[in-house]
């Protein structure tokens, strides 16, 4: 039983769609009936896609809360959230949804993305009965007892520990931090000035105000739509009324952080598109003309990446640089991401932009839009394989969009853009206000000013 | 109320005997409480332990005023001793609450 900590991965766009019919019998998410939606008596919506193929069924309850919802008073009240999720709760105390959680070999874990909170439960088809009960309890019957909170906090000061070891995960902040400012600029972690503060009167308040039944789903992966609503017929809802999200603004800017070492990290990003953005696929598209990194493990791949060749003719030391495209219900991100030695850094990220520059200037090849398009199908299809990414893309296409997008209308979606729609989108979004932020040994890496 | 814990109708003889107990006890001419006095075995100092942070210090000061009177072989004033309807059972939630996972624990250890 775990916590997983994930934040926005660099292929966000990919991950969100599903194959509602069956391709290979390899796959879980296998039934002619598809993707069957409803309402429950109390409001949360729930799906479910039946399968006949794995003995394994998963349970998602997501929530619309992230760190996005948290007020400025709040900041990190997901992370505790988060880490809380096998702590005592009014039904279970924390043995006893360990034990039962043990006794049926099932898994139970927390995501918090920034926008969501995803409560999954994997075990088998047999266990359902015990299995749901207890993600239940633990996503809507929080108890949160102060003496298991200060416990908590441990695990909290041990994560964000963590984190900071890691000049990747920093930079994701970092950058969202100064691209957005509130909502979705707030960190998945908390800060260490809000170690040890939160209360459990705090976190019951955030809870009765955000886990509202409109912002909740369920969805079963391998279970029946009737089976699973009667496991949830007893499940109430903790929060009431209605609570609309902040619109996420972006504002740009640039960020610093100086911590010596050998190799610097930079990220440069101009807003890109929300996921119900009509060109949100043509985003998808340019970012793989740009190149998303190697695609065979351990090269170099300037040939699969047209800023990989650029950065490669600008520095001869180890570098990685791939094209970022980050999509929320939204808002999303669109840039690129550098790491370099200190001393090449100028270089190469003049070498990245130049090539970003030349796009909105000179338009695509029809090659690489081809290139591209197969790309994103072929990852979408790949991502598809696994349960868990199945579920979890279902899961935050329901609370976002309202439905479901199956893989069919997806590859026709990217099968559709043209050239030309991806030069307009290319065009729209490049040539936005940028932000920046960079961490590592920053001695040569220039400003924004500097850049642009 | 102390007596009336569990909401069960009292005869007045009984509740008669309990004041002339409770008034007869050392404890209350110190100004503890009835739950200050118990015996501390694994389960009372796991609920201590759970105490909300008022609730502990109130029970500490009380200790330690107790503690000083009885080194002087002292008691309070008459009018400042704890009466049996002020008497607060304030750490039975906690133990029932310790006990009862303690229970839980060894059900599922039997099998």
């Amino acid at each position: 039983m775990s916590a997983k900590f994930t934040s926005r991965s660099v292929l966000q766009a990919f991950k969100r769609h599903v194959s509602a019919r069956a391709n290979t019998a390899r796959q879980e998410s296998t039934d002619a009936a598809g993707l069957q939606v409803s309402k429950l008596p109390n409001g949360v919506t729930v799906a479910s896609l039946d399968s006949t193929t794995s003995p394994v069924a998963r349970v998602v309850l997501v929530a619309n809360v992230g760190p996005r919802f948290e007020e400025s008073d709040q900041l990190g009240i997901t992370h505790c959230l988060r880490v809380s999720v096998d702590q005592a709760n009014k039904s279970k105390t924390a043995f006893e949804l360990t034990r039962h959680l043990t006794q049926i070999g099932a898994n139970l874990s927390c995501t918090a993305t920034r926008e969501n909170l995803m409560y999954s439960l994997d075990c088998l088809k047999d266990n359902l009965d015990i299995g749901v009960s207890c993600l239940v309890s633990a996503a809507t019957q929080q108890a949160f007892k102060p003496w298991e909170i200060q416990d908590c906090q441990q695990r909290i000061v041990f994560e964000a520990a963590v984190v900071e070891q890691q000049p990747e995960a920093r930079l994701t902040e970092m950058l969202h931090q100064v691209a957005y400012r509130d909502t979705l600029g707030r960190s998945l972690y908390a800060p260490s000035h809000m170690f040890g503060k939160y209360s459990s009167e705090m976190l019951m308040e955030y809870v009765n105000k955000n886990f509202t039944a409109e912002r909740m789903a369920v969805i079963g992966l391998g279970i029946g739509h009737k089976q699973l609503t009667r496991y949830l017929k007893t499940m109430s809802v903790p929060g009431s009324g209605s609570n609309t999200a902040k619109a996420a603004k972006y504002s740009g800017g640039e960020v610093r952080h100086e911590i010596g070492g050998d190799t610097a990290y930079a990220a440069i990003v101009t807003e890109g598109l929300g996921s119900q953005n009509k060109d949100a696929v043509a985003l998808s598209v340019l970012q793989c003309v740009m190149g998303c990194g190697p695609t065979i493990k351990w090269s170099n791949g300037s040939a699969a990446s047209k800023i990989i060749q650029a950065a490669g003719q600008a520095t001869d030391q180890p570098f990685a640089t791939s094209c970022i495209n980050t999509t929320y219900s939204d808002s999303g991100l669109f840039g690129f991401y550098a790491v370099a030695q200190a001393s090449q850094m100028g270089q190469v990220l003049k070498a990245v932009l130049s090539e970003f520059g030349s796009v909105t200037k000179n338009g695509v090849a029809d090659q690489d839009v081809q290139k591209a398009k197969m790309q994103v199908k072929a990852c979408a299809a790949m991502m598809s394989e696994n349960g868990s990414n199945v579920i979890q893309n279902i899961a935050q296409q329901l609370l976002s969009e309202g439905t479901v997008q199956s893989q069919e209308e997806f590859f026709r979606l990217v099968d559709s853009v043209s050239k030309q729609d991806v030069v307009n989108v290319a065009k729209k979004v490049i040539n936005g206000k940028p932000s920046m932020a960079a961490i590592g040994n920053l001695s040569t890496t220039p400003h924004l000013d500097e850049l642009m | 109320m102390a007596v009336a814990a569990k909401n069960v109708a009292v005869p007045v003889w009984r509740m008669t005997l309990a004041k002339w107990a409770y008034n007869k006890s050392y404890f209350p001419s110190l100004g503890m409480m009835r739950d200050d006095c118990l015996y501390e075995t694994d389960v009372v100092k796991e609920a201590i332990k759970r105490l909300p942070n008022n609730v502990y210090d109130a029970r500490q000061f009380r200790m330690s005023r107790a503690i000083y009177l009885s080194c002087n072989k002292d008691t309070l004033p008459k009018d400042e001793w704890t009466k049996i309807e002020e008497d607060e059972l304030y750490l039975q939630p906690y133990i029932a609450e310790v006990e009862r996972e303690r229970d839980i624990k060894r059900e599922w250890n039997k099998q």
